[in-house]
């Protein structure tokens, strides 16, 4: 028995306290905010579709996150997460939640009770599309140019295509092309291969870590690395498509080659601000104290600094181009968050995300302020529920208008509420720290000049 | 057990030869500047005074004939000149990838090749800059391009990338040049300290700045490296990203797509590694470095070409999926008419002209690189110093795609037209790898080609934990200590 072993007890959660409860404090909110669904989805169920969808992507971004960080700390065999990788996996393991908190969102959208996709799920056939809509003519491009060419520069009124009929034809054959791709049956297989493909990962380097806790076979260490790498790819090309699918699909007509990165970015800011929540918490209530330690926290937190300058950096290239190039069927994308109110939701995005903890995170003073870092930490992940809540909610009604009502505060709390009470569920039942880890010591003593 | 003891059992090594002492890296590499230089190089440095004498023949020429004498016409405007930008441009980055944002993330191996590629970036920026530079027709008037009152009252277009570039660029250059400075100070003065004669004393003297090794100095020495680092970063990001924006704010397709920044700038690193392996292959062997430059970090640049790749494959997989998905009929027939050959012939019943640079292309970055998956392949010199040619030539060939595939056939069929080279297009080319390889072969004969202060940094005596954790002390024995 190695002393490893012996000193297990001092990285598992006790029996009683703060922590070994977390998981039914969560599951109480996740149960308040199903009382919440349940009148919300019973009032309107296409609005509380869009709330559900919105909620789902939040916990969805934090448990890719969480594969992301298990899976590049392999890959680069760095030592510096090495004690918080541990929560890393755990929270990767969450995607088993989320897959099952998808199935009230799949089955919602097959059973038309939600109807965010309507638009090109049930979209009427060729002929019936044509019978009620203006005869093809002019241009083969997409839907807001041939409106464009119609009526003139006067008349334009970007990104509402629906007030042309020539347009709405258009529009409708765009959708027509992409039928191939975009249809009911190919959206489920592929969102249940995108899943599988996930949980597949997430349990096999979580069995891997905490077997390796028994055993102390430095081999797995091994095995976890080599199996990395094509994990890494498998992850990166569903997760990209997993975003084309399940949220840039809301508006079937707009395309853009970097939403998948785009997606990433959001779920690897989450994902520091998250462990970092965590690992600080634990800490205090006297956990894991010598293992996590502030150099672990100065690390993460300047692993999260540096993913809201990417975030930034890959947002705006999307913005950029697509403000100068100025082509309508582009530009509807942020028309849709710069009207109705969305507008603010948008500067909040620009101050909030990027701006202030910009600012307020750069110097190494503040990120090893522990309580500065915490409360920074916080506003980070309400900035990344925003984030979610701008990528899904601009698209619901005919018109974009910023109309948060409570369906979304209780879809929020029952997907996350049950999604955190299985986190912290499975979290009371292993060791804090990955005990047998071979570079456990480097980590813990782990050195910093900068 | 500290960072400077390997984990055998996980297959960790030491990054140099056990036993290696301080004294010994400092002969050696001061040694380059000291001794004779070895026959390869001067073979070397005649093949690099030839292909400068032909650039400057070259330019001479473009400038008294005008670029007309290239191959560039209507309906194709930008051509070699802005493909051999787009390439030595990115060439460079990797200098800054290794120097500034590996060291960020502590990766100790970049010592033995960081020096080595900071050079390379501020002599590829050089060579870079000479392209857009002629462009302009009349180079005599770029001065045009920076905001300076002249007397025809001209100011530039900020709103143009291709203003954002001369900021971009030179910026860079900048700051490559005061970090690379920077890092070679306390080098600079090890060789003075070295010196026998009195005019190398004076020449390295004057340029090691005063340094004398104080702690005071180091203090100052090792801030300041961590600021310019800290600068750096952003600029690998910007430059390649301002860049790609010469294309991408424009609506033509293939140009015109979201990813491009970030797809430019995983393509300059890989292509900057490329070419940073291909060099440091020959000067090792030249040299005979193969003690600082082990197979081990031979493996681990291999690793990073691979996994660029990986990310310039993504980059092409959207924009095919996306050019697809749009919907829109001139995307696809950029990307799966002019770039695959796939579909139907045009209106004249040719397949697009140039649709076999876009094989070259695919072939080097993304199925070469794939042998690395591979160790045996990533620890043989023969076949990285291939695959890394192989880079080379396909990320030239990823520039000519994107700016003349997209160029020659564009919404008009009445406009399209195609290209060809002409020798003097050729000629400035190969030139330019005169100039590069020139300054880079006086510089790794006359300055230290590694950081010796920091090779010794990685040696396992360097570490401040060596002696510390050997026997746990009472406190440390309560925490957990596996593997030891």
């Amino acid at each position: 028995m190695t002393t490893a072993q012996q000193h297990n007890d001092d990285y598992r959660l006790p029996a009683t306290g703060y922590w070994a409860n977390a998981w039914k404090l969560s599951g109480l909110l996740g149960i308040i905010g199903l009382i919440g669904s349940g009148i919300t989805f019973a009032t309107d169920p296409a609005r509380y579709g869009y709330a559900y969808l919105f909620a789902w992507s939040v916990a969805l971004t934090i448990a890719l996150g969480g594969m992301f960080l298990v899976l590049v700390i392999h890959v680069t065999q760095g030592h510096w997460g090495i004690t918080t990788r541990r929560l890393a996996e755990v929270i990767m393991l969450g995607i088993i939640a989320v897959a099952v908190l998808a199935v009230p969102l799949f089955s919602g959208i097959a059973s038309g009770k939600f109807t965010m996709y309507d638009e090109w799920m049930h979209l009427p056939s060729h002929a019936e599309g044509a019978a009620h809509e203006h005869a093809a003519e002019g241009s083969t491009l997409g839907a807001s140019v041939a409106h464009a060419q119609k009526l003139g520069e006067a008349d334009i009124d970007y990104g509402h295509p629906e007030e042309s009929p020539q347009a709405e034809q258009k529009h409708h054959e765009t959708l027509q092309f992409k039928s191939g791709y975009l249809n009911q049956t190919g959206w489920l297989v592929r969102s249940v291969i995108y899943l599988a493909i996930w949980i597949l990962i997430a349990i096999a380097f979580f069995r891997w870590s905490t077997r390796q806790d028994e055993t102390g076979d430095p081999s797995l260490t091994v095995r976890m690395r080599s199996w990395s790498y094509i994990s890494m790819i498998a992850f990166s090309l569903a997760l990209t498509w997993a975003a084309f699918d399940w949220l840039m699909a809301l508006e079937p007509a707009w395309f853009s080659t970097i939403f998948g990165v785009i997606v990433f970015a959001a779920s690897a800011v989450a994902i520091f601000a998250v462990i970092t929540l965590i690992g600080l918490s634990l800490v205090e209530h006297g956990h894991a104290t010598k293992a996590i330690t502030i150099e672990h926290f100065h690390d993460h937190a300047k692993l999260m600094f540096g993913f809201i300058c990417f975030w930034t950096y890959v947002q705006f290239a999307q913005w950029l181009l697509i403000w100068y190039a100025g082509i309508p069927e582009e530009s509807t994308w942020y028309q849709h968050r710069w009207t109705g109110g969305w507008q603010i939701v948008s500067y909040a995005l620009i101050f909030g995300h990027f701006v202030l903890p910009f600012i307020l995170l750069m110097s190494r003073n503040q990120k090893r302020q522990l309580g500065w870092l915490k409360a920074m930490c916080i506003f980070v992940l309400v900035m990344h529920v925003i984030d979610m809540y701008w990528f899904v909610l601009p698209t619901y009604g005919s018109t974009p208008r910023l109309a948060p009502n409570l369906a979304d505060v209780s879809a929020l709390l029952l997907v996350g509420g049950l999604f955190f009470s299985f986190v912290f569920y499975v979290l009371k039942r292993v060791n804090l720290v990955a005990v047998e880890d071979p570079r456990l010591a480097r980590s813990i003593h782990l050195h910093q000049s900068y | 057990m500290s960072d400077a003891t390997p984990i055998k059992a996980i297959g960790e090594t030491y990054l140099l030869p056990e036993g290696t002492t301080a004294h010994d890296l400092t002969e050696l590499i001061s040694g380059v500047t000291e001794n004779k230089a070895p026959r390869g190089w001067w073979v070397l440095f005649t093949l690099a005074l030839l292909l400068l004498g032909l650039m400057t023949v070259c330019i001479a020429y473009v400038l008294y004939m005008g670029i007309g004498v290239w191959g560039n016409n209507s309906p194709v405007f930008w051509a070699w000149d802005i493909t051999n930008f787009v390439w030595w441009i990115g060439i460079g980055h990797a200098g800054t990838l290794i120097s500034a944002i590996l060291y960020l993330f502590r990766q100790k191996w970049r010592t033995s090749i960081n020096r080595f590629a900071e050079a390379m970036t501020v002599f590829a920026v050089l060579c870079a800059g000479l392209f857009p530079a002629l462009h302009t027709g009349r180079p005599w008037f770029d001065y045009y391009l920076f905001p300076i009152p002249n007397q025809m009252a001209m100011w530039p277009n900020f709103k143009s990338p291709l203003m954002w570039d001369v900021f971009a660029v030179s910026t860079y250059l900048t700051i490559s040049v005061i970090f690379w400075y920077v890092g070679l100070i306390p080098d600079l003065a090890t060789v003075r300290d070295r010196s026998r004669s009195l005019l190398r004393k004076r020449i390295y003297g004057f340029l090691a700045l005063g340094w004398r090794g104080s702690h005071r100095g180091w203090q100052h020495y090792e801030r300041a490296y961590l600021i310019f680092a800290g600068i750096s970063t952003p600029l690998v990001l910007s430059v390649h990203s301002v860049v790609s924006m010469d294309f991408a704010t424009s609506v033509l397709p293939g140009w015109h797509t979201t990813i491009f920044p970030p797809y430019f700038v995983a393509g300059a690193v890989f292509s900057g590694f490329g070419l940073v392996l291909t060099l440091m292959l020959v000067v090792r062997s030249v040299f005979g470095m193969h003690s600082i430059v082990s197979i081990r970090h031979l493996d681990l640049m291999n690793k990073f070409l691979l996994a660029t790749s990986m990310m310039v494959a993504y980059s092409y997989a959207m924009e095919f999926f996306i050019a697809w998905y749009s919907g829109d009929p001139y995307e696809w027939w950029v990307f799966y008419h002019a770039r695959v050959g796939w579909a139907q012939p045009d209106h004249l019943g040719n397949w697009g002209p140039l649709w076999w640079s876009w094989y070259w292309m695919v072939t080097c970055n993304c199925l070469v690189p794939q042998v690395f998956w591979f160790k045996r392949a990533r620890t043989s010199v023969p076949i990285m110093m291939v695959a890394s040619i192989f880079v080379n030539i396909g990320m030239w060939f990823e520039r000519f795609v994107i700016i003349v595939g997209a160029l020659h056939q564009d919404f008009l069929p009445s406009a399209w037209g195609t290209f060809h080279p002409t020798w003097i297009d050729v000629g400035v080319y190969l030139g330019t790898f005169g100039l590069f390889l020139t300054l880079f072969l006086l510089f790794v004969r006359w300055i230290p080609m590694f950081g010796i202060a920091e090779l010794k940094g990685t040696l396992p005596g360097a570490h401040p934990d060596l002696h510390h954790h050997e026997e746990p002390s009472p406190a440390l024995a309560a925490e957990p200590s596996p593997a030891e």
